[in-house]
């Protein structure tokens, strides 16, 4: 399994950096990249995909730049855009073939692979059905299921949950979980319960740059002790929600119970609580 | 004494080549563990079956592909647009018109054609899909190459046929008319080009309409001028036209495929 190195990778926008000296190594496993909205996440996505060029640093595979490798990179690599397209009047049987045919897969591989993603991604009924009739959850199915193609060594998928119902999400974490092997996946998102039951590996994405990498182990033991529990009076809620970072609030008998990340205890009677991912989360994306 | 030792000497070599006897019988009964054997040679053959046959289609074979995968909307644009220039080729001829009545509408179908094969490249952007196209085995540049290789081609075929038939109506020397014929195609597919890659909106649906249309005007210009334009005395302007509009095109097209290589035009957002 061959590992994919960046270097420093920056992509700048005149004068603006959208992405910020970014250098990680990923090997086998499931990288979750999480980061808010305009964090650089689908920058860095695309240039690991090679569609944009870094403007400074270096993205290798195996030691090889991908520039240089060119169709040969691309031969491993399955991609699910954010803004997934697809053309309207293609049904999903033609589209999966129209790719295959794209990724150089031969006519009766890409026969076989077809109907078994289609049945992956539960679209077997509707494989002759015109795509511009799918529904939203359809189409991001259909998007999983052209990634996986050719059974890409990188697999990378932008935002793959989004449309998604939850039980739709369950199905395609137990999938993504049951490609991890001989693979490096990188999925970004800012949907947290994704990434926290899936990823090995977690990269905290802010203005651009890499916050934080580390198991879940790690990112939870980065703010252990600074996840606070506490109950107040229902009154008082908005002047501590003013003040402190609130990951959970919920309404009990006694008062309100909050869930508070602060690096200092936020009221005497406060309670140190066991971290989760959300609580991370907030930890590096607070405002407060 | 001496003889002692060479007797010694004798008795070892003859127990040497006893063992050796016994191991060369050894050797022969000796079987392959079969368990060993065959554990080996499944794990080869799983090692085989893991190893994927990596294949590449040839150009022609991507060509094919390619022509089976254009929008059925394009095939019926090119032949409606040829339908078109056909009725109205007979239609001129029977009325016995000049190379000037022919002329105004062969320069608006033929830039037509051009800007029907631009919005078929543009499909890729107005559809979202250059992104995902860029990340395949074959990506978009290839794709364009293939598509501008097939419309192209068709395009000017059936130019070249239409003006050997004005040329033969005419009266008038085939080069000639193929000049007036093809410089409003490439007029067009400038337009069509600057159009696509200076206006963020022309990669749209309604921003291509909008860019037949200004291509369909720009192209009925040359017609509209008078007729020593068409004379001998003005075919080297007419020359001059095509070559700077081929090199303009080639030059745009360069453009246009170190953009799409830099990821700036194929992502949308």
């Amino acid at each position: 399994m061959l590992e994919l190195t960046l270097e420093g990778v920056t992509k700048k926008y005149g004068d603006k950096k959208a992405v910020s000296g970014v250098s990680c190594t990923l090997g086998q496993g499931v990288y979750g990249l999480l980061g808010a909205n305009g964090s650089g996440k689908t920058t860095l996505l695309r240039m690991i995909c090679g569609i944009l060029e870094a403007t400074e640093g270096s993205i290798r595979y195996g030691g090889s730049r991908i520039g240089e490798l060119g169709a040969e990179y691309r031969r491993v690599l399955g991609y699910l855009p954010q803004d997934f397209g697809y053309y309207p009047e293609f049904t999903a049987k033609r589209f999966l073939l129209y790719l295959a045919a794209l990724k150089a897969m031969p006519k009766e591989e890409a026969e076989a692979r077809t109907e078994e993603l289609l049945e992956m991604v539960e679209l077997t009924r509707e494989k002759g059905k015109k795509i511009k009739t799918f529904s939203g959850g359809m189409i991001r199915r259909l998007g999983i299921a052209q990634a996986l193609l050719n059974s890409p060594e990188i697999l990378i998928l932008d935002e793959p949950t989004a449309g998604l119902d939850p039980r739709e999400r369950i199905r395609f974490r137990n999938i993504i979980s049951s490609l991890s092997k001989c693979r490096t996946i990188i999925l970004s998102t800012h949907i947290v319960s994704d990434v926290e039951y899936i990823a090995d590996e977690i990269l905290l994405m802010k203005e651009g740059a890499l916050l934080a990498t580390g198991d879940m182990g790690r990112m939870l033991e980065m703010v252990r002790g600074k996840v606070w529990e506490c109950i107040v009076k229902p009154e008082d809620t908005e002047r501590y929600q003013a003040y402190f970072n609130v990951s959970n609030l919920r309404n009990t008998e006694e008062g309100v119970r909050l869930r508070i990340v602060s690096d200092t205890r936020p009221m005497e009677e406060a309670q140190p609580a066991d971290p989760d991912l959300e609580d991370v989360y907030l930890y590096h994306f607070r405002e407060r | 004494m001496e003889k002692g030792k060479d007797r010694a000497v004798k008795e070892q070599i003859l127990q040497k080549d006893r063992e050796a006897e016994k191991l060369a019988h050894l050797l022969q009964t000796l079987a392959p563990e079969e368990g060993r054997r065959d554990r080996a040679l499944r794990e080869i053959r799983q090692a085989a079956q893991r190893k994927t046959i990596r294949r590449t289609l040839s150009p022609l074979e991507l060509a094919w592909t390619e022509l089976q995968y254009i929008s059925p909307g394009f095939w019926l644009l090119q032949g409606a647009l040829t339908v078109a220039l056909v009725i109205l080729l007979e239609e001129t001829a029977l009325n016995e018109g000049g190379l000037k009545d022919y002329l105004p509408w062969a320069s608006v179908l033929a830039a037509w054609m051009g800007v029907a094969g631009c919005v078929s490249l543009g499909r890729h952007f107005s559809r979202g899909m250059a992104e995902l196209e860029q990340s395949c085995f074959f990506n978009l540049s290839q794709l364009w190459t293939i598509k501008m290789a097939l419309s192209g081609t068709a395009d000017i075929l059936i130019l070249l046929l239409a003006s050997g038939r004005i040329a033969a109506e005419a009266s008038v020397p085939f080069i000639q008319v193929c000049l007036y014929v093809l410089v409003p195609l490439v007029l067009a597919n400038i337009c069509c080009l600057l159009f696509f890659t200076a206006i963020r909106g022309g990669r749209s649906r309604y921003g291509q309409l909008a860019m037949a249309f200004i291509a369909g005007i720009i192209a009925v210009i040359p017609a509209s001028w008078p007729e020593e334009a068409y004379g001998g005395a003005s075919l080297w302007a007419w020359v001059l036209a095509l070559l700077c509009g081929m090199g303009i095109y080639l030059w745009q097209l360069r453009c246009m495929y170190m953009k799409i290589r830099r990821g700036e035009i194929v992502c949308w957002n």
